[in-house]
């Protein structure tokens, strides 16, 4: 029985993203015919069967992320049976290989590329992808000058020409930067380089900030009000970035044209309203995502939210529960910063910065009183949203925020 | 300069070492009167009595043990086995004295002894007088194996071997003892542990032992001819083996082809090959090649004889091999 686990295909990948099969349990497969596509943050990549056989059984199915040397599906030999597979169903996702042994599959997998070590030397220190090149070498091996040619053609073609399927070929390096005596050089985690190409991104996109200051007497005071009926049914306690959530989503639905992405010429609305939280994880941020807030509860809300942050933390988010926000909340009040803008999340258009809130004295019906504050900053794509709009979400924001009970209506 | 045989570089070397030292002498069998099998020795016992140049009876093991002795007495003693293929008989002198008196006495001894031999197929001498063990006694700490493939080295590197203070096995190749070359009239040494770079190339890296050298030269020629260009390197000294100049070929051309006509089998090609992957896999851009003899006895019949022997086109066909 042959194993297919996840290959490693580059120095930093962890894990890859079975996006389609190519085969169902029951096929019989070919030496060299692709089994499934698997995509990683960099590449998408067709894995072919080690070996001849029948695929006995998927354990990781379209969507399941699995890490390097993860167990996939198992291809039966000839004589073999069903019942030769480790294990039952519910596997899925779940790393079957231990740490210590999922090394091993991990570098069988990489020796599918064939490769001269000098060539994969060379095309590791100029970040080409091994996986486009055409080798010319004796049985098709990747050899030096197939890697210079492709080092050569990357310059020649410098734009990054994202075709969405294809991988991402030759993409040159910098030269490396010198490190002085006093500096340390580290190279950037996975995640840290994910984070840093998208937020790059960003200034691709001409972006605006509008403020406004909201007082928060009243949704702190129904925040208290429902703490313990909300921890009774759920255990979890509610935080006011769940109220947020509510309030953000309810004011989505009434300003629909917030929700929504810039797309090539045109702009594409969404309809349903899934807001992506921006949660900070050691070494990074992950933004996970609460689907169809408008539609939950307070309850539900404030669970789900526990869940993928706890989810975050133990880098145990999926796919699909990191992709596809129309909208994202970040909030950095529990950390007492008064106000800041944030950077949009591309394709989103919107994303609404958090701010502590804080006592202030602030004029009311001709009097200095002290009110609990809180500042709102909404960074928005001008290219499909104008101020104006902008103003309304945030008015709309600022309307529910202090008066609650409207929620109900 | 002169021209001078393959040969008579040998009865150079030891003429000249003898006269230089007094405590050099020289002890096998068939050397004195006989002036050694391959007229290495000629005209020594006519020159320096029978007090330097001794002959024996047929009993290696016995002179060997005597050599043992005689260094640790303060003597140079240099060993003639004929062929290699005879050092078995006297091995237990050789690998369990000789190659480890200086670190089992602290370095109270020295061992200065030399002990040539002859390799190689190719006369029709058969299984008994044709083999090439330089692996077995390269894979001995305390032994030093020097195999020339030029007259200038096989002066040069027996005059080295005579003055080192360690047991150094000099193995010559019987077949190209008539094979002439230029060395210097005046006198030269050659060290010990120095690879050559006989023909300078950048495609691929040939690693040539001994006879193998010239027929890894003869395949650069045709080579050149079709545009591949190979760099031949001469290791010259088996144990301890230069791989500095091995590796910063390798580092150049990205590609290896190691000969030698032992078979190819746990011969030091796969040393060679090993310590390349080890600290210069990076730079290799093919798979290591190695030509060697196939896994048998040398045969006698003549025709057999000539195919076992590892020859240029064998060579020619490695490079190509791996010459993209």
């Amino acid at each position: 029985m042959i194993t297919v686990t996840m290959p490693k295909l580059g120095l930093t990948m962890k894990e890859g993203t079975i996006v389609e099969w190519h085969k169902k349990e029951g096929d019989a497969v070919q030496k060299g015919e692709t089994l499934f596509v698997l995509e990683t943050e960099k590449v998408s990549y067709e894995v072919e069967a080690p070996e001849a056989g029948v695929l006995g059984k998927i354990v990781a199915q379209v969507g399941d992320v699995v890490p390097v040397g993860g167990v996939i599906a198992y291809i039966l030999q000839p004589g073999e049976t069903p019942a030769a597979i480790p294990g039952q169903a519910g596997a899925a996702a779940a790393p079957a290989a231990a740490p210590a042994t999922a090394e091993a599959p991990a570098a069988e997998a990489l020796e599918k590329v064939k490769i001269s070590p000098l060539a994969r030397r060379i095309a590791e220190e100029h970040n080409i992808n091994m996986l486009a090149i055409k080798g010319t070498g004796p049985e098709g091996r990747i050899v030096k000058e197939d890697v210079l040619k492709a080092i050569e053609e990357a310059k020649a073609a410098p734009a990054p020409a994202p075709v969405p399927a294809a991988p991402p070929v030759a993409v040159p390096a910098p030269p490396p930067p010198t490190v002085e005596a006093e500096e340390e050089l580290r190279p950037l985690s996975s995640m840290r380089k994910v984070i840093a190409e998208r937020m790059t991104e960003t200034f691709t996109v001409p972006h605006f900030y509008l403020t406004i200051e909201v007082d928060t007497t009243e949704l702190g005071k129904l925040r208290q009000a429902l703490l313990p009926a909300v921890e009774a049914k759920t255990g979890v306690r509610l935080t006011v970035t769940d109220l947020l959530i509510k309030v953000v989503a309810r004011s989505l639905e009434e300003n629909p044209s917030i929700n929504c992405q810039y797309a090539d010429g045109s702009v594409r609305l969404f309809k349903r309203i899934d807001i992506g939280l921006v949660t900070s994880v050691e070494g990074g941020l992950i933004v996970p995502v609460i689907r169809q807030a408008n539609k939950k509860t307070l309850a539900e809300i404030s669970k789900t939210r526990s869940e993928l942050a706890q989810k975050a933390r133990d880098r145990k988010l999926v796919r699909e529960e990191m992709t596809g926000s129309t909208f994202t909340v970040s909030n950095l009040g529990m950390f007492g910063i008064d106000q800041f803008s944030a950077l949009l999340q591309p394709p989103e258009s919107a994303i609404l910065a958090v701010g502590a809130t804080v006592d202030k004295p602030v004029a009311r019906d001709g009097q200095v009183v002290i009110r609990p504050m809180m500042t709102l900053t909404l960074s928005i794509d001008h290219r499909v949203l104008d101020g104006v709009a902008g103003a309304n979400f945030l008015q709309s924001l600022k309307r529910y925020i202090e008066s609650p009970g409207l929620l109900l209506l | 300069m002169k021209e001078i045989r393959y040969v008579r570089a040998i009865t150079e070397a030891l003429d000249e070492e003898i006269a230089r030292d007094e405590k050099v002498f020289l002890i096998g069998e068939d050397i004195g009167r006989g002036e050694g099998i391959f007229n290495t020795h000629r005209g020594l016992l006519a020159k320096y009595g029978d007090k330097r140049v001794k002959d024996t009876p047929i009993s290696e093991s016995a002179f060997m043990g005597l050599a043992l002795g005689a260094a640790m007495a303060g003597l140079r003693p240099v060993v003639d086995i004929l062929f290699m293929d005879f050092l078995t008989v006297c091995m237990d002198p050789l690998i369990n004295h000789i190659a480890k008196a200086r670190y089992m006495f602290g370095g109270q001894y020295t061992m200065p002894i030399t002990i040539t031999a002859s390799t190689g197929a190719g006369l029709g001498a058969g299984p008994h007088h044709s083999q090439c063990l330089e692996a077995w006694f390269a894979h001995i700490p305390g032994l030093k194996v020097v195999m020339p493939s030029t007259p200038y080295d096989v002066k040069g590197l027996l005059k080295s071997a005579i003055r080192d203070d360690n047991p150094v096995l000099f193995l010559y190749d019987k077949t190209i003892i008539a094979v002439k070359g230029e060395i210097p009239e005046e006198e030269y040494l050659v060290p010990l542990g120095k690879a050559d770079i006989k023909r300078e190339g950048t495609d691929v890296t040939v690693v040539a032992v001994s006879k193998m050298v010239t027929q890894a030269l003869m395949a650069a020629d045709k080579l050149a001819a079709e545009g591949i260009s190979i760099e031949v390197i001469d290791p010259r000294t088996i144990s301890p083996l230069d791989m500095e100049t091995i590796i910063s070929s390798v580092k150049k051309t990205s590609k290896l082809v190691i000969v030698h006509e032992a078979v190819k089998k746990f011969g030091i090609g796969a040393e060679i090959a090993a310590t390349v992957v080890e600290e210069a896999m990076d730079y290799l851009d093919a798979p290591i090649k190695r030509v060697g003899a196939p896994f048998t006895p040398v045969p006698i019949s003549p025709p057999e004889e000539k195919a076992y022997i590892p020859s240029a086109d064998q060579i020619i066909e490695a490079v190509k091999e791996i010459a993209s």
